[in-house]
């Protein structure tokens, strides 16, 4: 009887002191910190011409670069609204066989900080309330899920 | 604070180590005065009464990390029942807190809170009449805390950063499940130590419009699965369990 719960201290020990250097172990930030509004470009009319590829400016970016340049995913585009106001107007360049049409595109929202974990930080979520477009090309615009957060998922879509 | 964090651990493996050597030799002494008196096979028939023992007790691990620098931490106070030395329900209550200055620069301050645990641990040497138990078992915790979040920023790699903000203070109320095990020894008359290791996993984390918790009162910091517990308990043996193991040495 003595050996064994000798051995069964001594396993125990050895379990206590793994997990102690397991927790030593700083696994840093494994999730996203930035919160992506995706969504998709569709083809509303059989019949309207294709997109080649597209590009997305945000209007009053200090730097005036470009969101997204040359993109050809219609289908999964991920766009970065503005924390610092309650909407972001965008500026969408469609590039098809032989012209490139533009049009505007404004997401209107409210904007709630959200803290993480302590290694991630915080971040910006943003609850969409309204998207406004110009005409030339854009037709209709729909919020599929007004919650933009860290995780993926849908949440509007713009029709051509 | 990842290094303070190291030298805690270091220091807390040098406590474990320690506090093992004493134990396991106050568990050889206490082997060596029972294989006198009984002999080992014929203790197996051994009966237990129902109410055999009560023990009230305490959690060292997390005020003894406190104190030595440890961010966060919590004091609770443990009330177990010995039923036939086989089952113990355990409650235990007690309050923690937590103020961290994160190197990201947001601060978090979690103000005492109280938590309630509730559980039920087998021995697995209900048979024998060893000077200790191994145990296995479940706990469920509950804590409802409040938490106030300082200098949040929010960065991108395409819009400017935002200005540093404060959260309103945030209300959470956290539950969570542990299952483990471990041991406890018997020292000097009542006194028993003992290590627990619980893999444990919140069942409802709480979170907020805006917040994750950071520090669980009686949980310990989000998203770390593993608690150890270093325990002191005084054993009160019932009357008729005295009884039974006076029965127990006449007989040998």
């Amino acid at each position: 009887m003595g050996k064994f719960i000798r051995n069964i201290l001594t396993g125990f020990s050895v379990v206590v002191i793994s997990l102690l250097m397991v927790s030593c172990d700083d696994e840093g930030c494994i999730e996203s910190v930035v919160s992506y509004a995706a969504g998709s470009i569709d083809n509303s009319d059989a019949e309207s011409a294709s997109v080649n590829s597209f590009s997305v400016w945000g209007i009053g970016q200090e730097k005036d670069s470009a969101m997204l340049t040359n993109s050809t995913s219609l289908s999964g585009i991920e766009i970065l609204l503005n924390p610092n106001d309650d909407y972001t107007a965008l500026k969408f360049n469609f590039n098809m066989a032989r012209d490139t049409i533009s049009d505007t595109v404004t997401f209107y929202y409210k904007t709630r900080d959200y803290f993480l974990n302590i290694d991630c930080g915080s971040t910006t979520f943003f609850d969409i309330e309204t998207i406004l477009h110009t005409g030339h090309f854009i037709t209709d615009t729909e919020i599929i899920n007004p919650e933009v957060t860290n995780e993926k998922k849908i949440n509007f879509k713009l029709y051509y | 604070m990842r290094r303070k964090l190291i030298s805690n651990y270091i220091i807390s493996i040098l406590l474990l180590l320690f506090a093992f050597s004493s134990v396991s030799a106050q568990q050889q002494e206490q082997e060596a005065k029972f294989v006198e008196v009984v002999n080992e096979e014929k203790v197996d028939s051994i009966h237990h009464s129902f109410f055999k023992s009560f023990a009230i007790g305490t959690n060292l691990a997390s005020p003894v990390m406190k104190a030595l620098g440890q961010d966060h931490g919590d004091f609770e106070i443990l009330a177990e029942l010995n039923l036939m030395n086989r089952f113990f329900p355990e409650l235990s209550f007690g309050a923690g807190d937590g103020h961290v200055f994160a190197d990201n620069g947001i601060r978090i301050d979690v103000p005492y809170a109280f938590f309630y645990r509730g559980g039920l641990h087998y021995n697995f040497l209900h048979k024998k009449d060893t000077p200790g138990w191994v145990m296995g078992g479940i706990r469920y915790g509950f804590s409802s805390y409040k938490s106030t979040f300082q200098n949040l920023v929010s960065t991108d790699d395409y819009w400017p950063s935002t200005s540093p903000t404060d959260l309103p203070e945030q209300k959470f109320n956290s539950h969570w499940l542990e299952v483990g095990g471990g041991i406890r020894v018997k020292c000097y008359k009542g006194l028993f130590l003992g290590w627990m290791v619980y893999y444990k996993w919140l069942v409802k984390q709480g979170a907020t419009q805006n917040a994750n918790p950071w520090y669980i009162p009686g949980y310990g910091v989000n998203g770390n699965n593993f608690n150890i517990t270093f325990n002191v308990l005084y054993n009160i043996e019932f009357k008729k369990a005295k009884e039974d193991n006076k029965n127990i040495q006449l007989r040998y």
